[in-house]
């Protein structure tokens, strides 16, 4: 006997409830979403939204993509976990798609972001070790954010500063963003990692200048260390090409991925080159979860429909449609990002804060990262006349507020 | 007539012998030609199969010799792609002997930052070039001074002040940061193996001939970058 679904309770009981059970580890948006469809959401009183956030660039194939809710039913339907000690078909042939469309070694599955981080820095240790570091260190740019856990935290250089939370990991160091000199400086002989977004994500979008990653790339050729891309925002074809250092003159050593990669189920991966697929042994690193069949399937639904140059070349020219538009409206300083991953900065005097609640009002979801920027990370499939539609609401939505 | 009679009767059993020979010779006949038909059916059948199995071998054959020649195609583009890689890899090597057509394609008058310097034409021991020469980025590089990073988790995040929990700004973003460092830097002599492996990645990732030139022109500042597309992607039209 199925249970009867429960009546929606709305928006200041579901607040009520959270109040009164849940961390107060978020502050949300004061809106109940209940369904999505493509690049739609609709509130629990009916209301249409135009999403250009996507749950922060997870569901990129837009929501309940046919292909992603299909896959995750026929896998659940079937088999939904046996742990790690067994073998699963759609994890390995996640695997091999991650692997031979990226840098062709080996991978290793996550639940989410920052645990591919950890992996990458366990790799990134335990290589260093393996070439006499007693004290490994890595490096990584001010503004980065590589997750909460506490190793990728202790990577995050604005988070890790703060003290209620101390201490963190040693051996992490930061230097100011697309700083080739502090780069160069702070690679050494310690050095196990540079560990790079190589578009700050959640920083405004803020691409790192070529210059930076080939120095990066040149300064860990040296010294040995590893170069770490966390392509977890950037990655599944958010830039217009299936990973962002594709767009780059430089290939890192290991690869991170999660967010998209599963079309709305938790799924994070660290893919690797064949030389750093080799450094984790048995008992090394582990998950329970992780790669579990429900989560693979849908991840190998997701890259089927975004592995496609059509679909990329698509994302590269709504990209440039829409950075060109935005950058057009008054009370735009600039605009930044590849792709579909765009921030918008605002002249000084306005507030990205209330033009994103009046945005939500107008029913259009952005995120704001900081006081200045507007980021927009709406859907790979998104149309042309959703564009439009975003445009002119921010667009009204300055003339407004400005 | 008893029995008797009958068994003692020299000219039936004439007649009986006479009966049963003849039986036995047609039977015999039969047997011969019964086993000639055999035999002429048997090699009929052993030719026929002779001749199918002979067919099969020749379209075997063939087909071998079509996934022979498919296969030495696809070595023939493989290590045409990994010549590629190794260009873009180790271009300051194959600059310096003199096989690097790409550099032919750059500007004069621009920085030159790979050819500035030979300090990064050392013998590349490892799989990767070494001595990569930083590049001008396409991008924008002006941009306001970076923001303390908020939560990540938080979309939706609309109504309170974003950064009010969370320590002040980092230290701001150095001015020159994304500018090219000085030219006697000795890792700047080799912005045209960035460029090789960036053409190459673009390719692999079906970007366009067109787009992998714009990039190419824009970020690289090549002029004309129909050699390192050509070595690519192959002759363009």
């Amino acid at each position: 006997m199925s249970a009867a679904p429960q009546a929606a309770i709305g928006l200041d009981e579901v607040r009520s409830l959270e109040e009164r059970y849940l961390m107060r580890t978020y502050r949300r948006g004061a809106v109940d979403f209940v369904r999505g469809e493509g690049p739609l959401l609709w509130d629990a009183e009916g209301k249409e939204y135009l999403d250009f956030l996507t749950g922060i660039s997870v569901c990129s194939l837009g929501h309940c993509h046919p292909a992603v809710v299909t896959a995750v039913q026929e896998q659940a339907a079937s088999l939904m976990h046996v742990s790690n000690l067994f073998y699963t078909e759609p994890m390995a042939r996640l695997a091999q798609r991650l692997a031979d469309s990226s840098l062709g070694g080996r991978v290793f599955f996550a639940n989410s972001g920052t645990e591919a981080n950890e992996c990458a820095i366990k790799i990134a240790r335990k290589h260093a070790h393996g070439r006499g570091i007693a004290q490994p260190e890595v490096v990584s740019f001010e503004s980065d954010f590589h997750g909460r856990t506490y190793g990728s935290l202790s990577a995050t250089p604005n988070l890790a500063r703060n003290e209620a939370l101390g201490p963190m990991l040693p051996g992490f160091r930061s230097v100011p963003r697309g700083d080739v000199a502090s780069l160069r400086e702070a690679v050494g002989e310690r050095t196990a990692a540079v560990l790079i977004e190589p578009i700050q994500g959640e920083s405004g979008i803020h691409p790192i200048a070529d210059e930076a990653l080939l120095a990066a790339r040149e300064a860990c050729d040296e010294s040995g260390a590893l170069l770490i891309f966390d392509e977890i925002q950037t990655g599944m074809g958010r830039t217009g090409s299936l990973w962002a250092y594709q767009q780059t003159p430089v290939r890192p050593d290991v690869m991170t991925t999660a967010k998209a990669l599963g079309g709305g189920m938790p799924i994070g991966a660290c893919v690797t080159s064949p030389a750093a697929g080799e450094v984790l042994e048995p008992g090394d690193h582990g998950s329970t979860f992780a790669g579990g069949p429900v989560a693979t399937a849908a991840a190998l639904a997701v890259i089927a429909v975004v592995d496609d140059p059509t679909l990329l070349r698509r994302v590269r020219e709504l990209g440039e449609t829409l950075r060109g538009r935005l950058g057009e409206l008054d009370g735009v300083e600039e605009v930044r990002g590849r792709g579909l991953m765009i921030g918008v900065g605002l002249v000084e005097g306005i507030d990205a804060a209330t033009i994103g609640a009046d945005l939500l009002q107008r029913g259009l979801v952005v995120n704001v990262p900081n006081p200045s920027t507007l980021r927009l990370l709406p859907p790979l499939t998104i149309e042309s006349e959703h564009l439009d539609r975003a445009v002119e609401l921010i667009a009204a939505s300055i003339a407004r507020l400005h | 007539m008893s029995r008797k009679d009958r068994r003692h009767d020299p000219e039936t059993a004439e007649r009986v012998t006479s009966i049963i020979e003849a039986a036995e010779r047609a039977a015999a006949a039969l047997i011969d030609k019964a086993d000639a038909n055999a035999k002429r059916y048997l090699a009929e059948a052993e030719a026929e199969a002779d001749r199918v199995a002979a067919a099969r071998l020749q379209a075997l054959l063939e087909t071998a010799d079509a996934l022979q020649a498919e296969a030495e195609a696809v070595r023939r583009e493989a290590a045409r792609l990994l010549e590629s890689l190794r260009h873009a890899e180790l271009g300051p090597q194959a600059s310096s002997n003199g096989r690097q057509p790409a550099a032919a394609g750059r500007p004069p008058a621009a920085a030159e930052p790979e050819e500035a310097s030979p300090a990064g034409s050392g013998e590349a021991s490892g799989p990767r070039a070494k001595h990569l020469a930083a590049v001008p980025h396409p991008e924008p590089a002006a941009g306001p001074a970076p923001w303390p990073v908020p939560d990540p988790d938080r979309a939706g995040e609309l109504q309170d002040d974003p950064v009010a929990s969370y320590p002040g700004p980092p230290a701001p973003e150095p001015t020159g940061a994304t500018a090219a460092p000085p030219a006697d830097e000795p890792h700047r002599s080799d912005g045209a193996a960035g460029a090789r492996l960036l053409a190459t990645q673009m390719a692999v990732s079906g970007y366009s001939r067109r787009e992998i030139e714009a990039k190419l022109r824009e970020g690289f500042r090549i002029e004309d970058p129909t050699a390192i597309l050509d070595a690519i992607l192959g002759p363009g039209d």
